[in-house]
């Protein structure tokens, strides 16, 4: 594994423990599919939404927060992949929400910021 | 779930009945405004999100569509913010008390929101308060700074709102508002002119015709030597001119409206209008103009 996808990969262990830790429950984890990739799906038990979570980690801010990464082209892919995952899985009847979580690494510690509700 | 919001929509200076009808469903978040709106009722999608969340309520993703009725007419202008605003937050459940279907059934909204959710002047009010009044609505909620505007017209009440959460706890009953009072305007108003027809001296003969032109609206040519006084008396005809009946003020105050060009402190245009084009005017320039025509201003 090359170290970017480690990062990516770290990233995402993180926002999992996060979502654990504030009253969700993980339901899947990379979903992939022709129309994209969801990092993590996962049922928001407070208002009882299902959530699909985009992660996006950095390490440094070289090129920009970590949510800048999820540009328009992101978003349309998400978007259809939350799509196609609904329409796999014949839910209609579920509230949807799409979130974006940022990771920041840093010397021996990490920020989390989850931005709620993209679209 | 779906809710039903009535407001209405101008067609030049005549109004039409406009049902918003709004359905908040689950599914994949989006936002679709169908039934032939403009960009600037597009546009309104984002003012009313904005709005609603910086009101204190919290805008769920959920799909949300909203249909303005009757969908074969096109629509345009910032006045159905409002009602969106509210048929999103009705269907939505957060507003809701028992006699919310009767208040929807005989109210009209008008609205143009700011991202603040505070409520916006609007043009074209007069003519939609006519309009409503012809379809037996007894209520019409506005802003704040339409509300003098509104209240010529009887048997309408007229409920000023300032921003989008007065009108959330109106409809929860919460607050009571009270409605603008009607006044009557042509009773108390003197015109006041900068050219009065009184100062003229002499000129018996011309001015006996302007008396007559005026008093029975004829047309009336002045020839004369320079000097003699056509522009001095010609300049004074406004202030015989007879007065206006409240039907006439009425009409002259619809395209005022629709232009945007009424104050708050003259709501009534009560002075006959008086044009005086230069000879070489084209007729194009002397309606006014446009894709959607429009009165000239000045």
């Amino acid at each position: 594994m090359y170290f970017r996808q480690m990062i990516g990969k770290y990233g995402e262990d993180l926002a999992c423990n996060y979502l654990k830790d504030n009253n969700y429950i993980i339901i899947d984890r990379n979903f992939y599919c022709r129309q994209g990739e969801i990092d993590i799906i996962a049922k928001d038990l407070t208002k009882n939404e299902l959530v699909f979570f985009e992660v996006k980690t950095r390490s440094n801010f070289r090129y920009g927060n970590p949510a800048d990464g999820v540009n328009k082209n992101k978003k349309s892919h998400l978007y259809r992949a939350c799509e196609y995952y609904l329409y796999k899985n014949n839910i209609h009847r579920l509230s949807i929400r799409i979130d974006v979580i940022e990771v920041f690494l840093k010397p021996n510690c990490y920020d989390i910021n989850h931005i709620k509700q993209i679209f | 779930m779906l809710s039903m919001v009535k407001s209405i929509a101008l067609h030049g200076l005549q109004g039409y009945l406009v049902n918003i009808q709004v359905d908040v469903s689950s599914g994949m978040p989006s936002f679709e405004i169908v039934g032939l709106p403009d960009i600037s009722i597009k546009e309104s999608k984002e003012r009313v999100k904005t709005a609603i969340r910086n009101s204190g309520v919290e805008f769920l993703s959920r799909k949300i569509v909203v249909n303005l009725a009757p969908a074969n007419t096109r629509k345009e202008g910032s006045i159905f913010d409002l009602p969106i605003a509210l048929g999103i937050l009705i269907a939505n459940g957060d507003i809701d008390s028992s006699f919310l279907d009767d208040i929807l059934d005989q109210t009209v909204f008008i609205g143009e929101l700011a991202l603040d959710g505070s409520i916006e002047a609007v043009k074209g009010i007069l003519p939609i308060c006519i309009e409503a009044k012809n379809l037996g609505i007894k209520k019409i909620i506005l802003p704040k700074a339409n509300a003098k505007e509104a209240s010529v017209i009887s048997d309408l009440d007229v409920i000023p709102v300032s921003n989008l959460n007065e009108v959330i706890d109106y409809l929860n009953t919460d607050i009571i508002i009270e409605k603008e009072k009607s006044l009557n305007f042509l009773s108390n108003f003197k015109p006041k002119y900068d050219f009065d027809f009184s100062e003229v001296k002499g000129q018996e003969n011309v001015k006996r015709a302007l008396e007559i032109a005026a008093a029975g609206a004829h047309n009336c040519l002045l020839i004369g030597s320079p000097g003699s006084g056509k522009t001095m008396l010609a300049r004074r005809l406004p202030s015989i001119l007879p007065d206006l009946t409240f039907e006439e003020a009425l009409e002259v105050t619809k395209i005022h409206s629709i232009s945007g060009l009424l104050s708050e402190e003259n709501p009534l245009i009560c002075t006959r209008p008086f044009r005086s084009p230069h000879h070489t005017i084209t007729e194009t320039s002397l309606v006014g103009g446009g894709r959607i025509p429009k009165p000239r201003r000045n």
